[in-house]
């Protein structure tokens, strides 16, 4: 009986381990992806946190093969005096060395316009990101309600 | 002339005309600064009276808005990030108000009444708290209020004839007679947020 839990208690924490990122490519890790559940809009935004183990930089240049909608950018949006604005990265965002960048609601996001099916609740989005350096992969966006700032901030 | 009937002229009455003209003038002064302190301080209401249109494209006018304080958020339903963010915070606010939120109206304001119709509204808020009400309509009408607070809003261009809006993301607080008394920025801390909102009511 002891064994038993034994077992079953390393392999939890074997798995949870392996999964502690979701994606790896190169020496970038990806995880916490989720995209927006919309309502009634056709757009929606992508978040995620990619982490750069390695000594070069690397770039998120651009997010590809989305069967969802028509139109995807990366944005930065920033809060001057107060005023929200919300601008393309047209060169891409950069995932600097040994570093971790958030793609998080008044940050960076991806952002999806003209969706041909609305976001919902339990299912899954793909979409392949594509790195300067390190290649191409394919993941997968959870959907998410929005969250609040209090939420979000209890959250990390 | 003689000799003193001029220093009269020059130790009496010339100090006396000059003491009065300064005493006018100081007068002046004080009545103009008076004005401008008025405007500046107080007074930043909603100018003149409008006709909107709320998510049940039902028509709201500024005696609507009068009698009880309000929160007003100024955004649009294709931001994807602030808006839903700030709306999901507001929603919170208002949930740990508990019985205290029926005091006060909210309302969502739209600065794109382009793709923000009565209908669009209506669906976007279903995510939201119910006591949060949306506005919408002809862009002059919305532009009282916008100016009225002076709101930042300004359509930016994307790529493929899309566009996104610049807009001030601040919640903005107004009390029964529509005079702004104060703010609470994207980040408020939780705690000063329910103060500032309690302090309407």
């Amino acid at each position: 009986m002891l064994k038993k839990i034994l077992i079953t208690l390393s392999l939890i924490t074997i798995s949870s381990s392996v999964l502690a990122y979701e994606y790896k490519i190169g020496k970038l890790e990806i995880d916490h992806l989720y995209i927006r559940v919309t309502t009634g809009t056709n757009v929606s935004a992508g978040f995620m946190t990619i982490e750069n183990e390695g000594d070069q930089p690397d770039k998120l240049l651009s997010v590809t093969n989305v069967s969802f909608a028509k139109q995807v950018e990366i944005h930065e949006t920033t809060m001057d005096n107060n005023v929200m604005k919300m601008r393309p990265l047209n060169q891409g965002l950069t995932i600097p060395a040994k570093s971790k960048v958030q793609l998080k609601p008044g940050s960076y996001h991806i952002m999806f316009m003209g969706l041909t099916e609305p976001i919902v609740k339990d299912k899954k989005y793909k979409a392949s990101l594509n790195f300067e350096q390190s290649g191409s992969i394919t993941i997968e966006f959870d959907a998410e309600e929005a969250k609040g700032y209090y939420q979000e901030k209890h959250k990390h | 002339m003689n000799t003193f009937s001029r220093s009269i002229i020059y130790y009496i009455i010339v100090p006396i005309i000059v003491l009065l003209i300064l005493f006018i003038v100081s007068i002046f002064i004080g009545s103009q600064n008076k004005t401008f302190q008025n405007t500046n301080a107080k007074d930043i209401i909603i100018t003149s009276d409008f006709e909107l249109y709320d998510q049940d494209n039902k028509k709201v006018t500024k005696a609507d808005i009068l009698g009880s304080p309000s929160v007003l958020f100024f955004g649009f339903t294709y931001c994807p990030d602030v808006c839903p963010t700030t709306l999901q915070s507001l929603s919170v606010l208002i949930g740990q108000l508990g019985k205290g939120s029926k005091q006060l109206k909210f309302y969502f304001i739209s600065v794109d009444p382009e793709r923000d119709t009565p209908e669009a509204l209506k669906q976007y808020l279903n995510s939201f708290h119910p006591a949060i009400k949306a506005l919408t309509g002809d862009p002059k009408q919305l532009d009282v209020l916008i100016k009225s607070y002076s709101i930042y809003a300004k359509k930016v261009p994307l790529e493929n004839n899309n566009y996104t809006m610049d807009h001030t993301s601040s919640l903005i607080l107004i009390d029964k007679n529509t005079n702004l008394v104060g703010t609470i920025t994207y980040d408020e801390n939780i705690d000063v947020a329910l103060a500032k909102l309690k302090n309407l009511y």
